[in-house]
């Protein structure tokens, strides 16, 4: 996932003519080697033509991705759409019985502005993609509302988005027939749907014979055995057999195989970063991660003006005896440089820290002129990003991810830090060109604002 | 705390108009002066206090509703001062009517009187608005009271001089000679508040401001980057330098510049002019330093951002 | 004894979030205290006028570090030092809750309330011009329309893991006085003797001793999968004595 960019700009495995993105800001905090992805996403083949040509954007603001875009799809906010957080995103539940819930818009959408899932629905049907379409041809779903009651797993499977009043008559739950009222039935309890389950089914559940039995027939289990944890795990074992060519079936490429074989270990074990193998564990003494502020964690637009307050620039933690030992004041101006990259930003001292590690907010620095911020804007100026010191990919050429998950490297960076130069401006690097004004938008920012009742004052 | 130039000009205004009054009656009462010359003093004198309270006007966030000031009188100092001042105004007016429309003499002598209480009075409000709160350890002193009292009185006194030179010069030299005497009183009153601040400590830290018993605690973030009303308002902001320039020129122009001027160049008016500003020049830089010295024990909550 | 309604935040509990802060501001800047202002909302250094801040703080040298998050709005002190002090009357402290409130209609924003608060609680809104402070969402708990569960102080109501906790300190059986009392709760800079109605619970640690001798089995793990060696059928043992 976290290649996107490079494997569509590489044509691998093959080339494409648009690529679609929605709320991931691949331009900026979303991927890895931001600068090097930025240049991918402008490229041009030897003939002129961009080697992504077409790039379509979905967002709800205008984000450093959008200015990327052939095409903006301007999307709407939570409150504009419907939304289901139903079974088959795994909904968090409770310990008592499952639980999922949807959203139903309070407000209209504004300008020409869609819910994203709308236009997919759309394209959809107007591609006449197999999922969308009746037999002869027509369109399957009227609208999103439509798609998540009447969308089945396979024709007939009864397991639908919503695990609520299924069934015809609405009164199944987990599995069912579509129910059209379904979305209103919601509605009346407050968008939520709960089933508690009987006591003896709420505990130790990974091997209580009735939940099990009671799972596999409404079809959250395909089987009834209890859940173990494996010590020994067959499944990896099974991984390594296939590498080693011992397993009948599938095999791993023949450029994979040594991979797998090497880290499909059917016993717990533990080993380096892949990134270790290709960094000077001397030059580069620390390892540096990156979180969100709680105060932004669900929030994409960190731009707002009371956030924005909270968070408008960020610092490198780092231990204080560390960062006296590479010269760096605490509040001054350091830079931070992986073999991939370096970025300069402003230190902060930390007890909190352990020494061997130094870690900063993530996506608080910004392009200059997104996000609807002016230029001047402490975000770009003094936020720095980290994701321009992590690289995409090894070396060698293969992703730069957990060998076994696949999980992205994002917390595998070795860096070192030292002072920036007394004559260097106090301002971040990289710093990019400033995003001209989108068309629509003001001239130039409030100076100041007032919320009042849903009507905002100011200047 | 910030210094507000608002606070500066009408605390040091004022200062001066009710001392160059107390110099006025004091003169008077000794002496006996001319009631043209005393005229023109009382006419300064309302310049300068008013000018003091329009300046004041400027510290308000809504000064059309100042009026509601006065209500708090039983509690608070500001209400009081709020309104003493305009007594005294009127006080320091109806004086100088009589003296102009002739009044029988003992309703004058009793103007007089009153309006010099009022004076002092009006010193002691304008100091006990910062004396009497306790967590100000700078100003919580009785010497914020005497040199508020001292230092206008010194500035009126050095007023006083120069409006005798101008217009009655046989009392120059003694308003000059009176003028050394309390300013040095006063330079010196302020000298021992300097001393006595220098060596506070201050009682609240980040121990008992957020209730960790530890001698290590470091603030990492205050709650916003971009500041806010409370890192605006209690903090001065300005570089070390800075702060030490105002303080040389409160050590140097407050009184041994203006009093080794009248030394050496005796009681003319145009030493008179210079002492008297350059006095003011010190003066200002007193008040500046009164404030910016003031270690609000809200700050320990403001030191860092992240 | 009259009522003293007060918050307790538990900084054992607090992971700051600022939650508390947002829905403040959410709820205030639309209440009864008036808009709360932000200058250069979207520009260089933004700022504004807020009731209530979460900060940071660590305590100790690493590894004995502890990050404390702290919420810091008016304390209601139960003997206000800006009360006294306005001139105008337009700061004042409720006799029947003991909150301390502002009257925006008299406040001439002199700012001497904020100078006497030890605390830096009060803000100065930049645009309405008038002292702004934490109402303990006086328009909301005293709101009869709302559901009793809900006429609680915004912060309170928004804080994810129950730190903030709500009620009369007067009260020796509310949640409150309970809380203070079991679990050590403390004023702020006691020592100006403001007697803020805010307490604040320390951080604490569940610590559970553990004795050598409970490192140590007592029973044989052999004897669980029967491999504890018996002795041989031939030794001596006490039937032979008393089988006669």
């Amino acid at each position: 996932m976290h290649s996107v960019i490079t494997n569509a700009w590489k044509g691998d495995p093959y080339p494409i003519d648009t690529l679609f993105i929605f709320m991931a800001n691949m331009a900026w905090n979303s991927t890895m080697n931001t600068g090097e992805v930025r240049k991918m996403l402008n490229d041009r083949d030897a003939g002129g033509n961009h080697k992504i040509p077409f790039i379509a954007v979905c967002d709800a603001f205008q984000s450093e991705m959008t200015a990327f875009a052939d095409l903006v799809l301007p999307d709407t906010t939570y409150l504009e759409r419907h939304d289901v957080m139903g079974m088959l995103d795994r909904p968090i539940s409770e310990f008592d019985g499952p639980m999922d819930s949807v959203r139903i818009p309070v407000l209209p959408p504004k300008g020409e502005c869609r819910p994203f899932q709308e236009v997919l629905l759309e394209l959809g049907s107007r591609l006449k993609l197999p999922a969308f379409t009746l037999p002869d041809g027509s369109r399957k779903y009227r609208d999103y509302p439509d798609f998540i009651v009447r969308h089945e797993t396979e024709p007939g499977s009864g397991i639908g988005f919503l695990a609520g009043w299924r069934g015809a008559d609405g009164r199944s739950a987990m599995k069912g027939e579509p129910n059209p009222e379904q979305w209103k039935r919601y509605e009346e309890n407050g968008c939520f749907f709960k089933l508690e389950l009987p006591r003896s089914y709420q505990y130790m559940r990974n091997w209580n014979r009735g939940y099990m039995e009671w799972a596999q027939r409404v079809r959250i289990r395909r089987y009834g055995d209890p859940i173990l944890i494996h010590l020994y795990s067959e499944v990896l074992q099974r991984f390594r057999l296939a590498a080693q060519g011992k397993w009948p079936g599938r095999r791993p490429p023949e450029r994979l195989a040594a991979r797998v074989e090497r880290h499909f270990d059917p016993l717990p074990t533990y080993s380096l970063p892949l990134e270790a193998a290709h960094t000077d564990p001397i030059k580069y003494p620390l390892a540096a991660i990156t979180q969100r502020p709680m105060a932004m964690y669900h929030a994409w637009d960190s731009q707002n003006a009371w956030l924005r307050q909270i968070h408008t620039h960020n610092y490198l933690f780092v231990n204080a005896a560390t960062a006296r030992a590479a010269g760096v004041e605490d509040g001054g101006w350091l830079w931070v440089e992986s073999p991939w990259g370096k970025v300069r930003g402003m230190c902060r001292f930390s007890e909190a820290v352990e020494p061997g590690t130094v870690w900063t907010w993530n996506a608080i620095g910004k392009q200059p002129g997104a996000w609807g911020l002016a230029p001047g804007a402490n975000e770009a100026r003094k936020g720095f990003l980290l994701n321009h010191l992590i690289t995409d990919a090894l070396p060698d050429g293969t992703s730069n991810s957990d060998p076994v998950t696949g999980q992205a490297g994002w917390y595998d960076v070795r860096v070192r830090i030292y002072p920036a130069e007394p004559g260097e401006p106090q301002e971040t690097f990289p710093v990019f060109d400033t995003l001209p004004r989108a068309p629509g938008t003001r001239e130039a920012p409030v100076s100041w604002l007032a919320y009042v009742s849903g009507r905002i004052s100011g200047r | 705390m910030r210094p507000a130039w608002s606070v500066l000009f009408f605390t040091t205004l004022a200062g001066a108009g009710q001392g160059l009054f107390l110099a006025l009656v004091a003169g008077d009462f000794v002496f006996g002066l001319p009631t043209p010359w005393l005229l023109a003093g009382a006419g300064a004198c309302l310049a300068l206090t008013f000018a003091g309270l329009v300046s004041s006007t400027f510290h308000l966030g809504h000064p059309e509703r100042g009026w509601r000031a006065a209500a708090r009188w039983r509690t608070s100092w500001l209400s009081r001062e709020v309104i003493v001042l305009p007594v005294f105004l009127a006080c320091v007016f109806f004086w100088a009517l009589g003296l102009w429309l002739g009044w029988p003499e003992r309703l004058v002598t009793g103007l007089a009187l009153l309006g010099a209480l009022l004076a002092l009075l009006l010193y002691v409000c304008t100091a006990m608005i910062y004396a009497c709160l306790p967590f100000l350890q700078e100003w919580r002193t009785p010497l914020t009271v005497c040199n508020y009292t001292a230092l206008g009185l010194t500035t009126g006194t050095y007023a006083a001089a120069l409006l005798a030179a101008l217009g009655h010069p046989p009392m120059a030299t003694g308003y000059a000679s009176a003028a050394l005497v309390v300013g040095t009183l006063a330079y010196l009153g302020r000298l021992a508040s300097l001393l006595r601040n220098a060596r506070l400590r201050p009682k609240s830290t980040l121990a008992t401001a957020i209730g960790v018993k530890h001698p290590k605690i470091v603030q990492i973030a205050q709650g916003s980057m971009g500041g806010s009303f409370n890192t605006r308002e209690f903090f001065h902001g300005r570089p070390r330098e800075v702060v030490r320039a105002y303080r040389l020129a409160l050590l140097w122009l407050l009184q041994p510049v203006p009093a080794l001027l009248l030394l050496v160049g005796g009681a003319s008016a145009g030493v008179l002019v210079a002492a008297l500003l350059l006095h003011y020049a010190g003066l200002l830089a007193e008040r500046w330093y009164f404030f910016a010295e003031a270690r609000h024990p809200q700050n320990v909550y403001y030191q860092a951002i992240a | 004894m009259s009522k003293q309604l007060a918050l307790v935040i538990d900084l054992n509990v607090c992971v700051g979030c600022h939650a508390c802060v947002t829905s403040c501001k959410e709820w205030n800047t639309s209440g009864e205290a008036g808009f709360l202002s932000d200058d250069n909302p979207y520009g260089r250094d933004p700022t504004g006028t807020f009731f209530n801040r979460v900060q940071t703080f660590e305590v100790g040298e690493f590894p004995d570090t502890e990050t404390v998050h702290f919420p810091k709005s008016c304390l209601h002190c139960e003997d206000p030092p800006c009360v006294p002090v306005c001139p105008t009357g337009a700061s004042y402290k409720r006799a029947e809750d003991g909150i301390v409130l502002v009257d925006y209609d008299k406040c001439i924003g002199c700012k001497y309330c904020s100078w006497a608060c030890p605390y830096g609680a009060r803000e100065l809104d930049e645009h309405q011009k008038v002292m702004k402070k934490c109402t303990l969402c006086v328009d909301r708990i005293t709101d009869t329309s709302l559901a009793e569960r809900d006429r609680k102080p915004a912060c309170v109501l928004a804080c994810p893991t129950s730190a903030r906790l709500f009620g009369d300190i007067h009260d020796p059986a509310s949640e409150v006085s309970v809380a203070i009392r079991e679990n050590g709760g403390y004023p702020l800079m006691p020592e100006w003797g403001t007697h803020p109605a805010n307490h604040y619970l320390p951080r604490r640690k569940t610590r559970r001793p553990l004795h050598a001798d409970e490192l140590v089995r007592h029973d044989n793990p052999l004897k669980v999968d029967g491999k504890l060696p018996r002795p041989a059928t031939s030794e001596p043992s006490l039937d032979d004595v008393t089988s006669w």
